[in-house]
């Protein structure tokens, strides 16, 4: 099982091509990705090296002539799967996953809001509040993924019903919890713990959601009709090409009039979804701002209980966001001065 | 349906830019117009796939720009156009691959060692 794999000595290579430890780190993004969708490690450490020669050849970042770890792996993991290289766990993962990572992340949200308005409004929560992020976000997603398969099955009255009865379990069984840990408050800790299980909820979701991704891929790329084509191909230059909406629907419109005067689907026309979306590179500098965004964001959630008063671990967090923000500029204002001397 | 190139694909591929810029000399034209005039001078009808990223690209480095033009009952078109900066680098290049074509005939001539 623990059997050694050539991907460490490629990624040090990386680092070792330019001099540059920001290669090596991309280079270990796109094998995680991959192997994280049980990719075989030799074929990952292959698509590595492919990669590896044309970064020595051009002196120019993994980055700029494959896109962001994510675009590439996707890229690859497309490109096995049309050739029938990938062991048949990478390619079929069960749904259930889907809606695990999905209701993960949905917890995840749901526990920031509670984080937010914790620190506004300052309660004092019992420790049963934990539970209910993970019951609402699995109950968001459980309930639309019930009506979604319940509703092409049985009447809407019936299904109806059985929302109705659930909601009212689940909301029975909070009460219960809630009561039992009345006199159980975390004080002046709670917001953190809210933050951290965000946090780790949210990661969680992630984790699951690229072992999903691969069947995500496995269902869609055979022959999607041009609606199929059109929600994955504008969902991957939304997601992990981060395109703004205006751009991706002025690309769709474009390619839906091209496919129509040509008589061809979107799928004979322009290939595999993810493929075509990935020639569009990413958006470097809206990922950027919308990141510093983020980061500015938190950083002033976590000063507005300074008001009431100085605290170290405030400043520290705030502090954290801010090296978070600055690193994100410095990634992007390196590549940007990589591509003005290129050009 | 799709015609063959004149040219092996790897030839067509690296000339793709200028077909592109060249397709335009003449006045602005949509995507799938593109596509056919490439095809009538022997590229071989590209598929929107291949032709919308050299556009992209393009359009990226100012060599060309784009405008919607509302269809009658269809979905629109959105038209190039080759700007100045588009023209000088088609003549640039123009001249850099007719002097690669006289480097090899040149070649293919051979030289005499003594």
């Amino acid at each position: 099982m623990a059997e050694e794999t050539p991907i460490p000595a490629t990624v040090d290579a990386y680092e070792q091509a330019r001099g540059e430890e920001l290669d090596g780190r991309w280079a270990f993004a796109v094998s995680w990705r991959l192997l994280m969708k049980e990719v075989d490690a030799r074929l990952v450490d292959e698509g590595l090296r492919e990669a590896l020669e044309l970064v020595r050849e051009t002196g120019e970042s993994p980055e700029e002539l494959f896109g962001s770890p994510g675009v590439y792996a996707a890229e690859l993991f497309e490109k096995w799967r049309s050739e029938g290289r990938l062991n048949p766990a990478a390619v079929k993962v069960p749904a259930a996953r889907s809606l695990i990572a999905s209701s993960l992340k949905a917890s995840g949200w749901i526990a920031f809001i509670m984080f937010v308005l914790e620190l506004v409004g300052g309660r004092d929560l019992q420790v049963g509040i934990f539970a209910l992020p993970l019951v609402l976000g699995f109950a968001t997603i459980g309930g639309v993924a019930f009506w979604e398969w319940a509703s092409r099955a049985w009447a809407t009255a019936l299904v109806v019903s059985a929302m109705t009865a659930a909601t009212v379990g689940i909301a029975a069984t909070t009460v219960v919890v809630l009561e039992a840990t009345s006199g159980t408050s975390l004080g002046a800790l709670t917001p953190w713990l809210l933050l951290l299980e965000a946090a780790v909820l949210w990661s969680a979701g992630t984790v699951v959601l690229i072992l999903v991704t691969a069947k995500t891929f496995g269902e869609v790329q055979d022959d999607p009709d041009d609606e199929q084509w059109v929600r994955r191909f504008s969902g991957v230059l939304r997601g992990a090409a981060w395109q703004s909406d205006a751009r991706v629907r002025e690309i769709v419109r474009e390619a839906r009039s091209h496919a129509a005067e040509s008589g061809r689907t979107l799928a004979e026309e322009f290939g595999p979804p993810d493929s075509y979306a990935m020639t569009y590179g990413v958006d470097v500098r809206r990922r950027t701002t919308l990141k510093i965004a983020f980061y500015a964001v938190l950083v002033a959630l976590n000063l507005v209980p300074m008001v009431d008063g100085f605290s170290w671990a405030t400043t520290a967090v705030a502090l954290f966001f801010t090296w978070q923000a600055w690193k994100e500029y410095r990634t992007y204002d390196r590549s940007r001065s990589r591509a003005q001397v290129a050009s | 349906m799709t015609d063959p190139a004149r040219w092996p694909t790897p030839w067509v591929r690296a000339a793709l830019d200028l077909a592109v810029l060249a397709s335009l000399v003449e006045g602005r034209l949509h995507g799938y117009a593109i596509a056919q005039a490439l095809a009538e001078h022997g590229f071989g009808l590209l598929k929107g796939g291949s032709l919308y990223p050299v556009l992209n690209r393009l359009e990226e480095a100012g060599d060309v720009e784009a405008a919607w033009t509302e269809g009658q009952g269809g979905p629109g078109r959105r038209e190039y156009e080759l700007t100045a900066t588009g023209r000088d680098r088609l003549e640039r290049d123009l001249g850099s691959w007719r002097e690669l074509g006289e480097t090899l005939t040149t070649m293919s001539r051979g030289t005499t060692h003594g």
